[in-house]
This record gives structure tokens, sequence and C-alpha cells, in this order.
């Protein structure tokens, strides 16, 4: 038993192997991811970074690829807020009938260059299957007013949809990117993947949203931060069968801002994880990740981050936070906030919480004639809504706090 | 800053420093050839005259061992461990056992004057009132003198090698032995379950509060040998026992392998308190040599309303992979976990705490404090989960680490797992090296920067320095300062 046996493949992933075989003549990259894929296989419990999120046993097996051709479908994207640049990708392929003319200063092209090789088993999938990989580009110094909403549409129930799009935020450009996941209504498998490369000096206000209803996602997110480059984000999931979100930061430039937040929304059988590593490689960098999760029903909760601080890359100041409100006795959170620190002249710190609701502030509200399920509903919508505000776009905020006030209604007056 | 440079250098020309306990005793001893097989598991079963079932325990042991594999998750770096070329048995070579300590070889009793333990002057001092200590010193692998022995035989307390626990107190050695801490656990758990070769055993019966603390010296002295000690502490209904263990180890050129299991069991309304003072060979300033401690130890709070509390101080070693847990199986419980851990040089340190909350209640306190210095790494690794069942679990953790200098490392690595709306887990942890204002602060008030770093560095770890008992408090705050010099002054 000292040597590792051979490993078993499971229905999903002899089924991933039939699909790639039959695919038209891939690009030799991609072969090789897949090939790489198949050598690590789907993520289970003893790969680290999944150890709370066992794709294995949950994706029992591998729906049909979408179609990559066929009809014009119906529009997809819902309204979402009304002022942007809408780019609908449906099925993982970019529809221009259904998109916005592009602004000034951003053209998009199609990217067909072999990608880095990532150490995560399911990026690997995504480069292996992606059919090809839209690439927008916002010139330096571009300065743009209005969100870029890049819209993921699914369009035929039960179908595997792999999308890729590359972000080049040219130096000194300001752009609001706003990432909607829609459409998953119908058991998809969505893997999804944004690649943002930030230059020196450039700002980016990025937004993610995703409604998983009954499907299955991952959603990858790598960013590259220049020199005193600034990116924030906020990220809403809730629901699905279950929503991995992983985020891959590297701020290979001095003086590099991160804000990450997201807000995990959790009830029946939901899964949701976000997991994400911040690779501090140059003095000066920022980091602040702060994620707050309610779970209700048998909802399970993951919150994994882990900041990395490289030797050399002094004065770094990181700091991360989550908690969680478990509102039901099936709820379950797990939190992994881990700290590499290879530097000594930093700042970092982090904080994990999990308990249910504080009774003395419910009491408190009571006393005061407050019937309990709105005191609840009140402290839940308290602790909730703070992680919103800071999202600067005025009709993105709406969106969300309409998404939350839903899903706080939805609850109900249930203790 | 011109003080932290001072610093940086002191610790990189002293670096490790001279290690105060690297000395090598000649006392004849008695080995068993090198490698381990089913052989040398029987030959050591055999050494210690031991019955049949324990010999098949040990067995079942190795068996299983075999079909393991060396974990490797870790921080910790090092040469792959050659199994085979270790002698798995040591004992100073001595016809019939010592009686009394007139009996023992003047060679230890010199030996342990080194180390400090005040045995001797123990034994003399023992009609006198003061706080006294019971002390059981595991030499190589066998102890070698259990001193008070009488006296808390008459309270009923059973404090003895494990060896002859297994002759003396078969029924209670058979119903606990393995009972926290199974032989599968872990590769390392199961190689000390296979070839421990001794260490104390401790019963305390219901009600009795154990009149003195109790403790252990374990010295690794042979070259080549690994130590694989094993302690069990067993505090019965409504008890209490203060348990205190203090390694060293002379300075050998190859690393030597230490897989101590530590298994303790508290039942209804016990409480145990376990600290350790670790201070083994940490190697040389490049790395070479010092002992790699691959450390299994478990509490079980098996009763309602018990508690354990580990208290460890860890300086020495080169690798240190210790994790001191605790079950909260019984309603009410409470475990506590308390920890200094210091590295230099090229020490790698992977430690931390295990708090599994099982029963209703159940309440937990960690606190962890790392200090990072040289070249070395420290990592924090700790788990709370709350089953599903836990309700009213409550966990409070605190791990923060301090860097001294900029070729060190400092991780954190904590997994908060719960299952249950009504536990309530809190964790925050910081990393930073002592602030410049701190520094000012204490300078302007006429401190030099290395007063003033050493007046920092004690009151970082003061939580914990607190908790041990006044016997080891002293020690360990020396052992503080040695591990530091140059950077604490």
């Amino acid at each position: 038993m000292n040597a590792p046996l051979a490993r078993l493949k499971t229905v999903a992933e002899a089924e991933l192997e039939n699909q790639f075989a039959a695919l038209p003549a891939p690009d030799p990259w991609r072969s090789a991811a897949f090939a790489r894929f198949a050598a690590l296989g789907l993520p289970n419990r003893r790969v680290e970074a999944w150890h709370f999120t066992d794709l294995r046993a949950v994706m029992e097996q591998a729906l049909p690829l979408a179609a990559t051709n066929g009809t014009a479908p119906q529009t997809a994207q819902r309204g979402f807020g009304e002022v942007g640049t809408r780019m609908v990708f449906v099925d993982g392929r970019y529809a221009p009938a259904q998109s916005d003319a592009l602004p000034a200063g951003v053209t998009l092209t199609r990217d067909s260059s072999a990608p880095e090789a990532h150490p995560d088993a399911m990026v690997t999938l995504n480069h292996a299957f992606a059919q090809q990989a839209a690439q927008i580009e916002i010139a330096p110094g571009t300065v743009l007013k209005a969100p870029l909403h890049l819209v993921f549409a699914q369009r035929a129930a039960a179908t595997a949809v792999f999308s890729r799009v590359k972000v080049k935020i040219g130096a000194d450009a300001e752009v609001t990117l706003a990432e909607i996941h829609t459409g998953l209504e119908h058991g998809h498998q969505v893997n999804s993947l944004v690649e943002i490369e930030m230059g020196d000096n450039a700002r980016c206000a990025h937004v993610c949203d995703c409604e998983a209803a009954q499907s299955l996602c991952v959603l990858g997110l790598i960013i590259k931060l220049g020199r005193t480059a600034h990116f924030n984000s906020f990220a809403m999931l809730d629901g699905g069968q279950m929503v991995r979100r992983q985020i891959f930061a590297d701020l290979i430039g001095e003086g590099a801002d991160i804000a990450l937040s997201g807000l995990m929304l959790g009830r029946g059988a939901a899964h949701l994880d976000t997991t994400l590593t911040i690779n501090h490689a140059k003095p000066h960098g920022v980091s602040r990740e702060v994620f707050r999760s309610l779970l209700d029903e048998n909802a399970h909760g993951v919150y994994q981050g882990k900041v990395i601080v490289k030797p050399h890359a002094q004065k770094t100041d990181g700091k991360m936070m989550s908690k969680a409100i478990l509102l039901h006795d099936g709820a379950r959170m797990d939190n992994k906030p881990e700290l590499e620190i290879f530097a000594d002249d930093v700042v970092c710190g982090h904080g994990a919480t999990v308990g249910g609701l504080d009774a003395e502030q419910i009491f408190y509200l009571q006393s005061r004639g407050i019937p309990r399920s709105e005191a609840e509903a009140l402290l839940l919508e308290a602790f909730a809504a703070e992680m919103i505000e800071p999202v600067e776009n005025e009709s993105l905020k709406r969106h969300f706090t309409g998404r939350l006030a839903r899903w706080l209604q939805a609850r109900g007056g249930r203790a | 800053m011109a003080a932290d440079l001072e610093t940086i250098e002191k610790v990189r020309s002293i670096d490790v420093g001279e290690y105060k306990y690297g000395f090598v005793s000649d006392i004849e001893s008695e080995l068993a050839p090198k490698g381990l097989n089913e052989g040398i598991v029987r030959y050591i079963s055999a050494k210690k005259n031991e019955p049949e079932w324990m010999t098949q325990w040990r067995l079942e042991a190795y068996r299983r061992w075999l079909t393991m594999v060396e974990p490797n998750w870790a921080r910790v770096e090092h040469d792959a461990i050659d199994y085979q070329d270790l002698h798995y048995y040591s004992a100073p070579k001595k016809s019939p056992g010592p009686k009394s300590l007139d009996e023992v070889d003047p060679e230890l009793l010199r030996t342990y004057a080194k180390l400090g333990i005040p045995l001797r002057e123990q034994e003399v001092l023992a009609g006198v009132e003061r706080p006294r200590v019971a002390v059981d010193a595991v030499f190589d692998s066998v102890s070698v003198a259990t001193t008070f022995k009488a006296e808390l035989a008459k309270v009923g307390v059973i404090f003895c090698p494990i060896s002859e626990a297994v002759h003396t107190h078969p029924e209670l050695v058979k119903k606990y032995l393995g009972s926290v801490v199974p032989v599968t656990d872990n590769f390392f758990a199961t190689l000390n379950s296979a070839v421990f070769s001794d260490g104390s055993f401790v019963y305390i019966p219901p009600g009795v509060r154990c009149p003195m603390e109790l403790s252990t010296y374990f010295r690794i002295n042979e070259q080549k040998t690994g130590q694989f000690e094993r302690t069990l502490i067993i505090a019965d209904k409504g008890s209490y026992v203060s348990y205190l263990e203090g390694c060293t180890a002379p300075k050998r050129d190859e690393n030597q392998l230490h897989a101590a299991v530590v298994e303790l069991i508290a039942h209804d309304d016990a409480e145990i308190k376990y600290s350790t003072v670790q201070n083994w060979y940490q190697g040389d300033a490049n790395g070479k040599g010092g002992i790699c401690r691959f450390v299994t130890t478990r509490g079980d709070c098996r009763g309602a309303q018990s508690r354990i509390s580990w208290t460890q101080v860890e300086t020495g070693s080169a690798i240190t992979w210790k994790y001191p847990s605790c079950i909260l199986r019984g309603d009410g419980s409470r475990g506590e976990f308390y920890s200094i851990a210091i590295s230099n040089g090229r020490q790698q340190v992977d430690s931390g705490t295990k708090m599994v909350h099982l029963g209703k209640n159940t309440t937990s306190r960690i606190i962890s404090k790392g200090i990072s210095a040289g070249h070395s790494q420290n990592t924090y690794r700790g788990l709370v989960s709350a089953h599903r069942k836990a309700s009213g679990a409550r966990n409070f953790t605190n791990c923060d680490s301090l860097l001294i200098g900029e070729n060190c490392g400092a991780h954190t690595v904590p997994y908060m797992e719960a299952g249950n709306p009504s536990a309530q887990f809190e964790h925050e942890a910081t990393t930073s090296k002592i602030s410049d204002d701190q520094l000012f602060y204490c300078q302007a008030r006429g401190l030099d920067a290395e007063e003033a770093t050493a007046l920092i560095v004690n009151g970082f770890v003061r939580d914990v320095l607190q908790q041990l008992p006044m016997e080891f408090a002293v020690e360990a705050q020396k052992l503080i300062a040695i591990s530091l010099e140059g950077s604490v002054g």
C-alpha cells in the first residue's frame, strides 16, 4: 500500500474524457491541459484546497457540452441596472446580436494563445474545454463611466458550459465590471473563468452575481495587479446545488491594493464555497478580505482564505475577516483563514466568527415591541446589507439590495 | 532601524547559541540492533518481560504500520528518515534495577545534576514543607527512578513507569492504553505503539487531589536511537493532577527521531493539567543535526464537567510536529491550550491543537504565541470543530506571531468547522514584528534596544507563562531568554 494505487476514474471523469476525445481538433495546449486535468482528477477532500467541497462526490456525471452552434436564443439577461454596456455570452460564446456596441477605448478580440498552466484542476479543465477565450482590452488611460456587464447566459437545459474571458485593463484606465451568471434554473454545470490583468495604476471595481438555482457552478477569477493598481470586488452567491468561487490574486506590482468582499446566502441543500489566495509578491501591498454568510436550513458554507506574503514583500498590510450566522440546526460553516508570511515588517491579521443570532440583540428589539420574526429579519438585513454598502455604482447596489430583500422575504417569519 | 539591525546581527552571530545541555554521558548502555522488524518488536517486549497480550498488541501495531505512509502535509522539511537505521531500544546497562537512588549509577546522577533535576535534593527535602515534585526520569528509553512513590501510594495515586504498570495494573493498562490514540491513529503513533519502550503511567483514584506535581524528564543519550515514550494518565471521577514534562537531549550530529504518544483520560469532574517544557537539541547553525519530533498528544474529556489543560513551551528540536488535542466528549467539559513556540536558527515548528466539541455546552480556549527568529519557520495549525449535536459549544482562539529578522516565516492555518447553530466560535490572529512605536516608547524611557525587546517579548508571551506551574515558570523564562539570545538580550 506504500505504492500509490492506480486511481479509479469516476463516471464523471470518464465522461469528461470521452467528451474531450470527441472535440474536433483541439489546440495542442488544450490537449496538454486536459492531460494535466486527467492526472489530477476531479478535486476531492484529499486535495487541501478542496477539503470542504468534495466535487468528485457531488458531480456524479458530466453533463453533455452545450452545442456550439445554434439559433440565437431569446434574450437571457435580466434588467441589471439601466446603465451599462452589455456583453452577452450565451453558453460560453460571445453573442454580438444581444450585446451592446462597445464604447470607445474597448476592443474585443478572440484569443487562442496558450494560457499559463494552473495548479488548480478546475481552472485546468476550463483551459481544456473553453472553446474560445474572449479578450476584452481596455486601452490605457480610458475611463469608463458606465459599467461593463459581462452576462453569462445559459440556453439549453442540463448542459455543461465552459466560458473564459480575459480582461486587460491598461495603465491608468478605470472600469466597473459586472460579472453576471444567469439562466441557471435548469441544472447546468458551469465552469467559468475570468482572467483580469491590470496595468500600473489601473482601477477596477468588480461585482459578481450568481443566483445559481439548481446548477453546479465553479467560478474562477484570476487577477494580476500591476504597480499601485487597485481592484475591489463584491460577490453575492446564493442558492444552487453547489457554487464554488475561487479567486487567485497576484499583487505583482509594488503598492497594489486589493479589496475582496462577498455575501453568501444559503438555504435548502446549497453548498456555497468562497476560496481565495492572495499573493503579495512586492512591498507595500494592501489586501482586505471581508466575507459574510447567512446559512439557513441545510446549507453548507465554506470560506477559505490564504494570504501569502513573499520574502521582501515588506510593509504588506493584510486583513481578513469571515463572519457567518447559522440559522438552522442543519446549517454548517467551515472556515479556514490562513496566513503564510515570509517577511517580517508586515501587519497581517485575520478573524473569523461563527454563531447563531445574538439572543441579546433579539431580546433588545423584542423588548421594544418588535415581533421576533421581524427582529430577526432586521438583524439579518443589517448584517448582510453592510457588505453591499461599499458598492459604488448605484444601479448595481440597488440590484444587490433587492436580491437580499427577496432572499430575506422568502425566509419569511420563521424563527 | 539601527536597533533592529543590531539585533539581527547578534542573532546571526550567536544564532542557535551554545547548547547548554549538549553533553554525552558515558554510561554503558544496552542497545538493540539497528533496524525494525517483528523480531525487534518481540525483543523489546521480551526485554520488558511483557505478558503475551502486550506483545500481540505491539505486533498488531507494527503490522499496521507497515501499511501506512509517512504523512507530508506539515510545513516541515527534513531528509527522509531511514527507519531501518535506528536503534529502537537503548537502556542504561545495569544488573538489577535500582532499588533506591543510592543504587543509581553516580554518572547518571551527575547527568541529572547538569540537567538541573533536583532529584536527590528533592528526596532529602522530602520531609520539609515545600512545593514538591515526584520525578519519573526516563533516560533514553528506560525509566530510571521514580521518587516519592511511597508517599503517592498512600493516597492511592499510581505513578510508575508504564513497563511496570503493565505488570502491576494490567487491567488499567488494558482498558485505557490506545483508547485515546488508537493503534491505527497515524503513522508515528502506530510506530510508537509497536516499539514504545517506556514512559509514565499515572492513575488518580476517584476524588483524590494529587498531593504534588508529577514530573518526568526525558533525555535521549545514545547515538542513533529513537525515543518512543508513551505516557498514559487517567484521572478518575472528581480527581485532579498536574503533570510536568521536561525534555533535553545531548548534541548529536545526526537527526534523532522522537515519536512519543501521550494519552490523557479525564472522567466526570476530573481535571488534568499537562505542562511541557521542551528544550531538545535543535541542530547547529546550518540546520545539521537536531531532534525530529513527531508527537501525538491527545486528551479525552470523557466525563461530564471534566477539564484538560495543555501548556507547552517549545524552544528546542530541529522539527516539532505536535498537536496536543482535546476531545470534549463529556457534557460541559472544557479544553485549554496555551502555547509558546519559539524557533530560531533553522528550526521548523508545526504545532497547534485540535478542539473537537462533541458534548453539549463544551468550551475551549486556545492561546498560541509563536516567535520566529533567524531562518526558522513557525506554523500554527489548529482545528476547532463542533459536532451537529454539540449545542452550546464555545471556543475562543487567539494566535499571535512575532517575527524577528527578515529570513524567518510565521504561518497560521486554522480550521473552524461549525456544525451547530448554537456553537459560537471566535478566532483572531495577528502577525507582526515588534512595533517601532513600542520600541521607541521603551527606549525613550531609558531602556536600551535589547532590554526593550526583551520586555516586549516577555509581555507578548505573558498570557501563557502565567499558566505554567511555579516550578516550571522559572525554567521556562530562562529558556526563552536562551532561545532568543541575541535578539532579546
